[in-house]
């Protein structure tokens, strides 16, 4: 029989769509950084997996961040979580605060409408494990970090997966980044937080709060851990199934902020008809958020894992010089090479890789 | 000891926007945008100078 009409229980739920999760990389896949390594004493600002980082206002206590730390079993229909084990405890200061968090870009949030008359309601929904029981913390927070929501939820059960859902009806005050490649929304899991920077939970105000009021503090006790994914933020009143998106579609939306370019044997090249420099120039995988903050190069020379010109037949120079960024914008980057002897000026170039030699950029919020 | 140089464009002969990280004298690989990375930003806060670029 023909369909004729569509019922609304075809649809599914509020939102049948994807792209619902304003959160990036919230089941924890990507990991383009450590590549499932273990990050020993992060220190802030530090990105740890892809697009959460982590922030603090001291540099005791540590932890290590592990994805899937601990081997422990995902909630089901996940695959990866990050894990933070405590290594050496400290009881925080009442000024300061430990979290870990995703700063979202303005232009993935701007239809919130938050700071005006239209905000809209979201709900945050996140897994998490611990070693630890009772109150937890966390917060949401503007761009200037002076407007802040902060939080807090149960763990009943240690070491036990344990859903979380907060709705949180949009702020119709606090200035908001609107459509721009700026931090629209901060949110934050809070692993340690003073007293004087918990606030009322469940209520928006004009303060900069990390918690909310009785939040646990998780730096407090050696060797405990946090673990936690599925984190997702969408509009409206009700958390609904997790945005799964495809593996490669989620890695090019951590590349926008972070990309691993592993260059391999040659590139092209060109030199200075003017001096002895050479240029190559690549692109990113995708078009990037800003215009890198930070470019890091594979070592100049000749052995493996590193990097060098060659003449235009393939030749190493008697010695290879000094590599620098001479130019960059959110498509693409060039390498200049200087200070090499052996080339010659006005000629071509290669710059090949000896085996494969990782370039990273970072244009993180 | 952390330092700076900056990096002349050889195609446009101007500074480029990025400068080379040195430990103790010796490119690291990290370069860093002189008009938005904040560790080097805030170095400059503490009164220090990059190295210039090269001729």
């Amino acid at each position: 029989m023909a369909l004729t009409q569509v019922q609304p229980g075809m649809l599914g739920t509020t939102q049948p769509y994807n792209f619902k999760n304003r959160i990036i990389n919230g089941a924890m896949v990507i990991d383009q950084r450590n590549a499932g390594g273990i990050i020993t004493n992060p220190t802030s600002p530090q990105y740890l997996l892809d697009r959460f980082y982590y922030r603090s206002t001291s540099t005791t206590p540590t932890f290590n961040v592990q994805q899937n730390a601990g081997s422990v079993t995902p909630p089901a229909g996940f695959t990866n979580y990050l894990g933070v084990t405590m290594t050496n405890s400290s009881t925080p200061s009442s000024t300061d605060r430990f979290a870990i968090g995703q700063p979202i870009e303005g232009f993935n949030t701007a239809d919130l409408n938050w700071g005006s008359t239209n905000a809209k309601t979201v709900t945050l929904s996140f897994w998490v494990y611990s070693s630890l029981t009772g109150t937890f913390g966390g917060t949401l927070q503007n761009s200037a970090q002076n407007y802040s929501y902060p939080f807090t939820y149960s763990i009943p059960v240690a070491n036990t997966w344990t859903q979380i859902v907060l709705t949180i009806a949009g702020p119709t005050a606090g200035t908001w980044v609107g459509a721009t490649n700026g931090v629209g929304i901060y949110v934050f899991w809070s692993l340690g937080t003073g007293s004087t920077l918990q606030g009322t939970a469940g209520s928006w105000s004009a303060n900069t709060y990390w918690a909310g009021t009785g939040s646990t503090n998780i730096v407090s006790t050696n060797n405990a851990t946090f673990y936690i994914t599925g984190v997702q933020l969408e509009l409206g009143v009700s958390a609904t199934s997790f945005d799964y998106r495809p593996y490669g579609t989620e890695l090019a939306l951590c590349q926008r902020y972070y990309a691993i370019i592993n260059t391999q044997n040659y590139s092209a090249g060109y030199s200075s008809n003017t001096s002895s420099a050479y240029s190559s120039c690549f692109y990113f995988p995708v078009t990037m958020r800003t215009t890198p903050t930070t470019i890091t190069l594979p070592t100049a020379g000749q052995s493996t894992g590193q990097i060098s010109f060659t003449t235009g037949v393939g030749g190493y120079p008697s010695a290879t010089g000094t590599h620098a960024i001479s130019a960059s914008n959110t498509s693409l980057f060039s390498i200049t090479g200087s200070g090499y002897t052996g080339l010659t000026s006005g000629a071509p170039a290669f710059l090949f890789s000896n085996g494969t030699c990782p370039i990273t950029a970072s244009a993180e919020l | 000891m952390k330092m700076y140089k900056l990096v002349k464009n050889f195609i446009t002969n101007q500074i480029s926007d990025y400068a080379m990280e040195l430990i103790d004298g010796v490119p690291t690989g990290v370069n860093v945008n002189i008009h938005t990375n904040e560790e080097y930003l805030a170095w400059l806060d503490e009164g220090n100078t990059p190295e210039a670029a090269d001729a």
